[in-house]
């Protein structure tokens, strides 16, 4: 079997007494695009987080490639090609809308490589070249998660993991993210791991799809198997639910 | 007219001191949340650098780097801060990165009072006169005003400081890094920031601000004790408190504001109320905090630690 790009094994991750996740394991192969399906609280936001090292995981291990990063610090594995797109965006407010995409850029050892990457992300995004020296707190919601996912490019990742990117935003606009994470996806040839609540949507755009719920994975299955939505709607709500 | 304009010098000058204290402090704060109380102790230990350690009082101390022409001595004190804020971060501050606020603020008192005991047994306890650039304390003759050029060098120096560390700060790589890390670390970190090199960063400027603020005050004060910098230190806290937690501009025009209170009290109160100035300026620290309780000049996003 070849190496896959990202392999979970076993995680768990506590926050003091809760446990957020309790043995997840999932692998996701080069190229594909993995969407995490999960109600509120499932622990989605958190496996996410301790994939890219800003949380730190009990037990269990990540693997990249075949080679474990369990335990480095998000500045390290940013530096191996993972880069995320948080929930709630997190873009820095107070900074330019340009200096928010630098920001993405300086872990390139060569200038030169950000430089043309910020370039050929003004023309994916022409909405953020627009607004290039605005603060990016004056961005509409859209426009925010738009410049964090091209922020989250500008680290020049193979993996990029989004967590729910339709948060927040109205149907056209979700339309457009996953338009532009189409496109990411067909120039870049990148590897994508998202969350979302609502599996309605990712359908269409996902390989394959992991339903989470209670910090444990509870289905796994390629997209077209589950296209119908009823074992992903089982799965979601607990099968002491079946029937109801 | 010309009382009033002495008096507005005096208040510049006095401002810019606390004005460069609370950036010293606000800046560590910002990035990591961390009040450092040692800060104080950052001031003391540039001052104390100047004499000669371990020798009995005298009427003036003998000076020792103090004694270098003072293109020698500004770089020499400001690395011997800058290497002692670096190394607090480094075996104190660093072990801790995960701590609560709280456990980092007792920390800090911790230093403090470490730094503090290390003054007491090398240069004692009593108060040493200190004679650094004479020269300075010189008045100028103006139109009537009587201006000590020491007050025209602090407030040219602060000018100077703070627009190189604005320009820094706006248009560096490291200047971005510090203010995307002092938004929201976590994400910056997520984005490749190295965490270690941004708050050792943060710390240096932190002890470069220290060594400044002693530097330019000390030819004013003219002796020092082992606490010289403790009250230097908390006038940059409250100027922090009182300008807006976080937010740099905030603290420089704290800093300034909590400048001209004392200076305008320490001239417009009745002579019988005059030894209880501090008093009434930190009465109207008090006011200010009841009526903007997120200070003078408030950021509008709330910060997130690592
Ligand atoms: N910082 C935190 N501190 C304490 N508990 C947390 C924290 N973040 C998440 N949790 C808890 O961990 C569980 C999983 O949360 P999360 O990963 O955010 O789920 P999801 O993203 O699927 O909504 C929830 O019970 C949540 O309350
Ligand atoms: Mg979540």
């Amino acid at each position: 079997m070849r190496t896959p790009h990202l392999e979970v094994t076993d995680l768990h991750v506590s926050y003091g007494q809760i446990a957020a996740l309790r043995g997840v394991s999932l692998r996701v192969e080069r190229g594909e695009t993995v969407c995490i399906v999960g109600p509120n609280g499932a622990g989605k936001s958190t496996l996410l987080a301790a994939i890219a090292g800003g949380v730190a995981a009990g037990q269990g291990a990540v693997l990249l490639g075949g080679s474990p990063v369990t335990g480095l610090a998000p500045e390290a594995i940013a530096r191996k090609g993972v880069s995320l797109v948080p929930e709630g965006r997190q873009i820095f407010s107070t900074l330019t809308v340009t200096e928010n995409l630098r920001l993405g850029g300086f872990l390139h050892s060569n200038p030169g490589t950000a430089r043309w990457l910020l370039n050929d992300l003004m023309d994916v995004f022409p909405s953020l070249k627009a607004r290039a020296g605005y603060p990016a707190g004056r961005l509409s919601g859209g426009e925010q998660q738009m410049l964090a996912i091209a922020r989250a490019i500008m680290t020049g990742p193979e993996l990029i993991l989004i967590d729910e990117p339709s948060l927040g935003l109205a149907p056209k606009i979700v339309d457009q993210v996953y338009a532009i994470l189409a496109e990411i996806k067909a120039r870049r040839g990148v590897t994508l791991l998202i969350n979302e609540q609502s599996s309605t949507r990712i359908l269409k755009h996902a390989d394959r799809i992991y339903v989470l719920r209670g910090g444990r994975i509870q289905l796994e299955g390629r997209a077209e198997e589950l296209a119908d939505g009823e074992a992903i709607k089982r799965a979601y709500f607990g099968f002491d639910r079946e029937g109801a | 007219m010309t009382q009033f304009l002495q008096t507005c010098l005096d208040a510049a000058s006095l401002g810019s001191i606390f004005a460069l204290s609370a950036l010293g402090i606000g800046l560590l704060f910002g990035i990591l949340r961390l009040a450092n109380v040692a800060h104080g102790e950052f001031i003391s230990t540039a001052a104390y650098s100047l004499i000669v350690p371990f020798t009995s009082v005298a009427a003036a101390s003998e000076l020792f780097i103090g004694k270098w022409h003072w293109a020698l001595v500004i770089p020499t004190v400001c690395a011997i801060v800058i290497v002692l804020a670096l190394a607090t971060e480094r075996f104190v501050f660093r072990p801790l990165r995960s701590a609560s606020a709280p456990v980092l603020m007792m920390a800090s008192f911790t230093v403090s009072y470490i730094l503090q005991n290390t003054i007491l047994m090398v240069y004692g306890s009593q108060a040493r006169g200190v004679n650094l650039w004479y020269g300075l304390t010189r008045q100028i003759q103006w139109e009537g005003l009587r201006i000590p050029l020491i007050q025209i060098v602090t407030i040219a120096v602060t000018a100077v400081l703070m627009v190189s560390l604005s320009l820094f700060l706006k248009y560096s790589r490291f200047g971005i890094e510090v203010r995307a890390a002092a938004e929201d670390f976590r994400m910056a970190r997520y984005l490749g920031v190295r965490a270690n090199r941004v708050i050792g960063i943060a710390f240096a400027i932190s002890g470069l601000l220290a060594a400044a603020v002693a530097l330019l005050y000390l030819p004013q004060s003219g002796t020092i004790n082992y606490a010289w910098g403790s009250p230097l230190a908390l006038y940059g806290f409250v100027a922090v408190v009182v300008g807006g937690m976080g937010s740099l501009p905030g603290a420089v025009l704290g800093g300034f504001s909590i400048g001209i209170a004392i200076t305008m009290l320490q001239v417009y109160l009745p002579p019988e109320l005059k030894p209880f100035r501090d008093a009434f300026a930190f009465a109207l620290v008090i006011v200010v905090l009841v009526v903007r309780p997120n200070g003078l000049f408030p950021t509008k996003h709330v910060m997130k630690r690592v």
